[in-house]
């Protein structure tokens, strides 16, 4: 992979276009919530805009400075996680983090880096709320989804802080409902892209995922109309059940467990599975 | 014998060897193997095999690192996420509903994140309160559940056996699917692997089957028509066919239903032996020697049976070479023996074939003139 390969991939005029869209989108929303007098989601809308612009900077820069062969974007682990997800929008394996980061931006993330984030991510929130600043934190982290009967971090699977308790969550049919929201966004992404240098490796992946979506293949070319469709069928299917169980553990979520538990799980201790289905 | 007794031989005769749980492919095994003391003894104890053969101076067994890690990414492809190569298969193959998609994962490390501990026991009790969700039919259980583990009793003690994923589909049975990593090739895999597989998706369906059983919902809405999930060719891409295991079950039952009791074993158990704990790999040869020569004293103390279905025990070396050393007529295989009845060593048929001999039974009689006319024709043709 060349260096100047490299540049361009990691930032395109799209990227830029798509980082001011939401600066200027937060902006707006900033302003009603101050018309509105909401204390509490104008600290977070204020919190969201920041990183918001921290990310049109590192953008435009980017874009500027592709065209320079010496140019190298070595984005630290956890950016290069939170893009991945920031795209995907929902909870995601750590296997399919590795390859939407490979196709769409030309990252290779090392497994064992991979391995002590959640750690770290959750020791620097803990000092970050120790020390009282809010400057002293990162405007998102990345957390573990959680289960939806114990509100327990589920192993491998990512989400982002900045998401709602209903997304984080995972109940057991959330899995599939993920993917196949996954599958839509890796299509619109691709159809969006146009002719991008990622396409054919984003192509291959998706060619992969959609594959599991009955009638969303047919013959030896994809068709990504044909590929949102077929998700949309199935999704039509099974989301709606999930959506409700989701839904109904956040609630419960947000009443039982403090704000440390609701982003990194709760730690409960063993009690008999029979108590299970009495929490439900 | 009593039952404290029993356990206090076995026991003593475990020594420092460090007792595993039985796998599925050593309960499978079962079937190779029906009648031998020496390996029932040692299932009963859960000795584990491979070591201690390698100790012995078998050839060091395992797969190839290669293969393993090829397993353990096809593993890692098809039930990552939402397991969707699995449903698309389930979808085609057994006629699951698009419905079909509530996923458990209980593999050790899932459990180990969510519960902080992950020991059989646990993961038993916990498998099998989503089993009775399943069997239930509630609305809201799971049908796919991923490395439950299942609690079988062989002879009288409980064993765990885990098997990769239970699928619950419309046709109101639970149904076994098992991931293997050996190619299907133009749609046809190996048949020497696939009975093997075979015989251990067996072992899961009884297993599953006495849990239903348990809970009292009837042994037969655990189906024994399960789903095998192979790479496509020489790619990573998942296919499937269906598997009927009914035979392979109805033959392990009857081996299960036959296996002796703890205190029946026990009475062939010597007092004063026991086993050493296999020392690493690179202890010293002193060592190694030692423990060696313990174990070799400690098994050979057990009566054994060999015969031609030994090949797939890890024992074997050491149990081929004490017919050897004994001079027995198992060592030529099952026919050569069977045709012996119980002239049981080589040198007393030869001398029975030759005459040197007076045959003084009936039984050893017959094999004197069976011998004797096979000498005959042996001499007139190299006569020829």
């Amino acid at each position: 992979m060349s260096p100047a390969w490299y540049g361009v991939a990691v930032t395109d005029r799209g990227d830029v276009q798509r980082a001011l869209a939401e600066v200027a989108a937060l902006q707006r929303e900033l302003e009603a919530a101050y018309e509105a007098e909401d204390a509490g989601r104008v600290e977070r809308l204020l919190t969201e805009l920041s990183a918001a612009e921290r990310r049109r900077n590192r953008a435009m820069q980017r874009a500027l400075a592709s065209g320079a062969a010496t140019y190298h974007a070595a984005l630290p682990v956890r950016e290069q996680v939170a893009r991945v997800l920031g795209l995907l929008g929902r909870p995601t394996p750590v296997s399919l983090i590795r390859d939407v980061a490979a196709a769409r931006f030309g990252d290779s993330i090392a497994g064992p880096r991979l391995a002590s984030l959640r750690r770290d991510e959750h020791r620097s929130w803990r000092s970050a709320r120790e020390s009282g600043h809010r400057a002293a934190g990162r405007p998102v982290y990345l957390v573990p989804a959680l289960t939806y009967d114990r509100l327990a971090p589920v192993r491998g699977l990512l989400a982002l802080s900045a998401w709602p308790l209903e997304v984080r969550l995972v109940a057991p049919a959330s899995y599939r409902v993920d993917m196949l929201h996954i599958v839509d966004r890796l299509a619109a992404e691709l159809a969006d892209g146009g002719d991008a240098p990622w396409t054919p490796d984003v192509e291959r992946l998706l060619w992969r995922l959609a594959g599991t979506v009955p009638g969303a293949i047919e013959g030896s070319t994809m068709d990504l109309t044909r590929v949102r469709a077929a998700v949309a069928a199935e999704l039509a299917q099974i989301q709606d059940a999930d959506a409700a169980e989701r839904v109904e553990a956040a609630r419960r979520g947000r009443s039982q467990l403090d704000e440390e538990q609701q982003l990194f799980g709760a730690r409960l201790t063993v009690v008999a599975p029979g108590r299970r289905a009495a929490a439900r | 014998m009593t039952r404290t007794a029993a356990e206090q031989r076995l026991a003593e005769y475990r020594g420092d060897c460090p007792s595993q749980p039985l796998t599925a492919r050593r309960l499978a095994g079962l079937l190779d193997v029906p009648g031998c003391v020496r390996r029932q003894v040692l299932d009963a104890i859960g000795a584990p095999l491979d070591p201690l053969a390698e100790l012995l101076g078998a050839p060091p067994g395992g797969q190839s690192p290669f293969a393993i890690i090829r397993a353990q990414r096809f593993e890692e492809r098809v039930t990552t996420g939402d397991m969707g190569p699995l449903l698309m298969l389930l979808r085609e193959r057994l006629g699951a509903p698009v419905t079909a998609v509530r996923e458990c994962d209980l593999s050790a490390e899932q459990v180990r994140t969510q519960y902080q501990r992950s020991d059989d026991t646990f993961r038993a009790r916990l498998s099998e309160q989503y089993l009775e969700q399943m069997l239930d039919g509630d609305k809201t259980a799971v049908n796919l559940l991923r490395r439950p583990v299942l609690t079988l009793t062989l002879g009288g003690e409980p064993t765990f056996v885990e098997p990769d994923l239970v699928a619950y589909t419309t046709t109101d049975q639970l149904h076994p699917v098992e991931i293997r990593s050996y190619p299907c090739i133009d749609g046809i895999a190996d048949p020497g692997q696939v009975s093997v597989t075979a015989r251990e998706i067996a072992v899961h369906v009884i297993a599953a089957q006495e849990v239903a059983h348990r809970l009292g919902r009837g042994r037969e809405r655990v189906a024994t028509r399960g789903l095998l999930a192979l790479p496509r060719n020489f790619t990573l891409d998942a296919t499937g066919q269906p598997l009927d295991v009914a035979p392979q079950v109805r033959r392990l039952r009857r081996i299960l239903a036959g296996f002796p009791a703890r205190t029946a074993l026990a009475r062939h158990v010597p007092e004063g032996t026991s086993l050493p704990a296999p020392p690493p790999r690179d202890a010293p040869e002193a060592v190694r020697a030692a423990a060696a020569e313990q174990a070799a004293e400690a098994l050979g103390a057990l009566p054994s049976r060999f015969g031609d279905n030994c090949l797939s025990c890890g024992l074997f070396t050491f149990c081929r070479n004490e017919q050897q050393a004994a001079g027995a007529v198992a060592r030529l295989g099952n026919a050569a023996s069977n045709l012996c009845g119980d002239v049981s060593t080589v040198t007393a048929a030869l001398d029975l074939a030759e005459g040197r001999r007076a045959p003084t039974t009936g039984a050893e009689q017959a094999v004197a003139d069976a011998l004797s006319r096979a000498a005959t024709a042996l001499t007139w043709q190299e006569c020829r």
